[in-house]
């Protein structure tokens, strides 16, 4: 009797050994194959798509420490940890308390709690807090063999890249470098030629025209491939017109109206645009963009060979180009004639010079406004967005190209009547309704 | 099964543990969703006041801490759900009959789980009043509120798992569901010793085994595929381990 029941007991006691094994096994197969599903609405659990290129461009194995204490901090710093490795397998993390920990805080320099260490390719970053911003720009830092150079032109008043002022271009030189980008000035006049490590020149607002022998020096930069940013002002003579036009583009002498931006709230002479062209820098952008005091940009008829030019950005059909500006001027008034171009006016292009085999050499990208991009304006809408698009794409990273995630649902006050609903129903009326149900079935059963 | 199922239904039914247990449940789940609601309306007050831009959202304020709340609610249902399903059977002597009818083991635990999921699944059915009341004020993402139910079934189904093992083990109801509810706290606690090891593999191990630590991604609004394995396969090993209880009366005499 006794062997029998210590057969049955080890009998048992393998039954449950392997069966633990057998679960085992199929949960390591579960977590070794991640499957993560975004069931939200607006995909707030998923990685911006600059992030995902970012990723899926990885070709090294990144970890990520994570100094934390257990708190808030460390939640949060988890949600985003975990949403990188569910996107790729690359991607590691571990989350460890400094205190617990001094030697490895000590090791990297871990001054705060919330910064973190981003190591991967030979190299290690250290970032101030885990969010997908920094994650993406530490990780590009580890990816890149060199940093690319973007030249702001300057000497003919152009907005300046230091300045915190509304009408500098401070946030967006914080935007570039915050993508990994070297920023820096550069004087034409001064300079025989534009440095071999120029991987974009921008130049942005400038009010005083470009010196012949500077716009040769633009013109031999494109011819050897290279990439370039323009953004005009209106009522403003750059120099420039013509070696824009030896590119097909027209850039007019007016300043777009626009009826629209007033319904917006905004100012005529702030034309808001909604529709983008059909451009790999702006797929799926949607975000409406400012541009106050804007001129017009035209396509010349016929281009120039091997030129090819798409609209990045138009405003609407309420909209117009004034040519009288002395009227706008002096007056303040603005009205559509015949002289005027009615809407929808370009604002933005994008330029392509192929070479003999049709790929793109050079690549040009014209705003008719710079004030988009200046401290005051940058952060309104998708400026910030639209801008660094474009730059993105005219230094070859797509990558890098922002498709903003929606808002999520806002938070809205309840009206009294609405928040005494909210007492009633769910405190009183349906549990009672339960009970009653209750007592109900316990009388009926009774008298049964 | 069927009959077992259908007869594990009409227990509870006629049985005024359901409707007390659904009372108190439903009673303080409103006053939490009273307090969510009135907190979100205050601060839209606030944010409209100071024309704030806060990044806050309804998931954020009332959505993620009502489901948080309603698992922990959970924890301490399911074990008074579960603790009749075998321990009455065993006070009332009737398990022997249950032991002698032609019905495998298996059928009689499979019945007696579904009945009680099905008891779960009515109580978490019953709080979408909450749901539809707050859609009234404000849309929900109903992505995140489906993902959420969903998540809280499963952890629920896991404490049932636990609740039916606690059950075979004794024939007092209390100690049933008071068993239940300490293993259940054991598993819910292996998460925060996860937190003290924090770094290192025993952290992730612990960290794998904790209940509630595979409900925070069902909460944000994301299926996450190992979560819902883990909770199906830990249900089922208490399953299994209640069968093996079961079937140890055999040999056990």
């Amino acid at each position: 009797m006794r062997k029998k029941t210590i057969r049955y007991m080890s009998g048992t006691g393998i039954g449950i050994v392997v069966f633990i094994g057998i679960l085992v096994i199929m949960y390591m197969i579960a977590l070794n194959h991640p499957k993560v599903y975004d069931l939200t609405l607006n995909g707030r659990n998923t990685l911006d798509v600059k992030t995902r290129n970012i990723l899926n461009s990885l070709d090294f194995d990144v970890n990520v420490i994570a100094f934390c204490k257990n708190d808030n901090l460390r939640k949060e710093a988890k949600d985003i940890l975990d949403l990188f490795t569910y996107a790729t397998r690359h991607v590691k993390y571990k989350i460890i308390d400094p205190d617990v920990y001094p030697g490895e805080a000590k090791k990297y320099a871990i001054q705060r709690y919330g910064q973190a260490v981003v190591i991967g390719n030979g190299k290690q970053q250290r970032i101030d807090s885990v969010s997908e911003q920094n994650l993406d720009s530490a990780i590009l830092k580890l990816k890149e063999p060199g940093e690319k150079t973007i030249y702001f032109i300057t000497g003919h008043g152009e907005r300046d890249i230091g300045d915190t002022g509304k009408d500098g271009l401070y946030t967006l030189r914080n935007a570039l470098e915050s993508d990994n980008y070297k920023i820096k000035k550069l004087m034409l006049v001064r300079t025989k030629a534009i440095p071999k490590d120029a991987s974009l020149v921008a130049i942005v607002g400038p009010k005083k025209p470009f010196l012949p022998v500077e716009t040769r020096e633009l013109n031999d930069y494109l011819k050897k491939g290279g990439n370039i940013f323009i953004a005009l002002e209106p009522m403003e003579d750059t120099g420039l017109k013509g070696f824009l036009a030896a590119y097909g583009v027209v850039v007019g002498n007016d300043m777009i109206i626009d009826k629209f931006s007033r319904i917006l709230g905004g100012d005529y002479l702030i034309p808001v645009v909604s529709e983008y062209g059909d451009v790999e820098a702006l797929k799926g952008f949607r975000y409406a963009t400012f541009f106050p005091t804007a001129r017009s940009l035209g396509i010349k008829k016929p281009l120039p060979k091997d030129i090819v030019i798409k609209w990045l950005a138009r405003t609407s059909n309420q909209s117009w180009a004034e040519t009288n500006l002395d009227r706008l001027r002096n007056q303040g008034k603005a009205k559509l004639d015949s002289k005027d171009k009615k809407g929808p006016v370009n604002i933005a292009l994008f330029v392509k010079k192929l070479n003999k085999k049709g790929n793109s050499r050079a690549r040009l990208v014209v705003f008719g406004d710079s004030d988009f991009l200046s401290n005051a304006y940058i952060m309104t809408s998708g400026n910030e967005d639209l801008a660094m698009n474009c730059m993105n794409v005219l230094l070859g990273e797509q990558e890098l190209v922002v498709i903003r995630k929606k808002e999520s649902n806002h938070l809205t006050p309840l009206t009294p009547s609405q928040a005494s609903l909210m007492f009633w129903i769910p405190v009183v009326i349906v549990p009672c309704i339960v009970l009653f149900i209750g007592i109900s079935v316990f009388l009926v059963r009774r008298r049964a | 099964m069927r009959s077992v199922y259908a007869k594990e239904m009409l227990i509870y039914f006629t049985s005024p543990i359901f409707y007390a247990v659904s009372f108190i449940f439903l009673c303080v789940l409103g006053i939490f969703f009273y307090n969510d609601m009135t907190y979100m309306s205050m601060l839209a007050s606030r944010i409209a006041q100071y024309q704030l831009s806060t990044g806050l959202s309804l998931d954020k304020i009332v959505l993620r801490p009502l489901f948080s709340d309603m698992s922990i609610l959970l924890l301490f249902i399911v074990p008074i759900i579960a603790m009749r399903l075998y321990s009455e059977e065993k006070a009332n002597g009737t398990i022997e009959l249950l032991f002698t009818y032609p019905i495998r083991d298996v059928d009689v635990l499979a019945g007696k789980y579904l009945a009680g999921i099905s008891i779960i699944g009515i109580l978490l059915g019953m709080t979408w009043v909450l749901m539809l009341l707050e859609g009234t004020v404000v849309t929900p993402d109903w992505g995140l509120v489906l993902s959420s139910y969903l998540g809280l079934f499963l952890v629920a189904a896991s404490f049932l798992a636990i609740g039916v093992f606690a059950s075979c083990l004794t024939r007092n109801q209390i100690i049933a569901a008071t068993s239940s509810l300490g293993i259940i706290l054991a598993f819910w606690a292996i998460g925060w010793f996860s937190d003290v090891f924090s770094g290192s593999s025993i952290a992730k191990v612990l960290g794998e085994l904790g209940l509630m630590e595979h409900l925070d991604d069902f909460l944000k609004g994301m299926l996450n595929v190992k979560d819902a394995v883990f909770y199906l396969l830990f249900s089922l090993f208490f399953l299994f381990m209640s069968l093996r209880v079961l079937e140890s009366h055999t040999w056990r005499g």
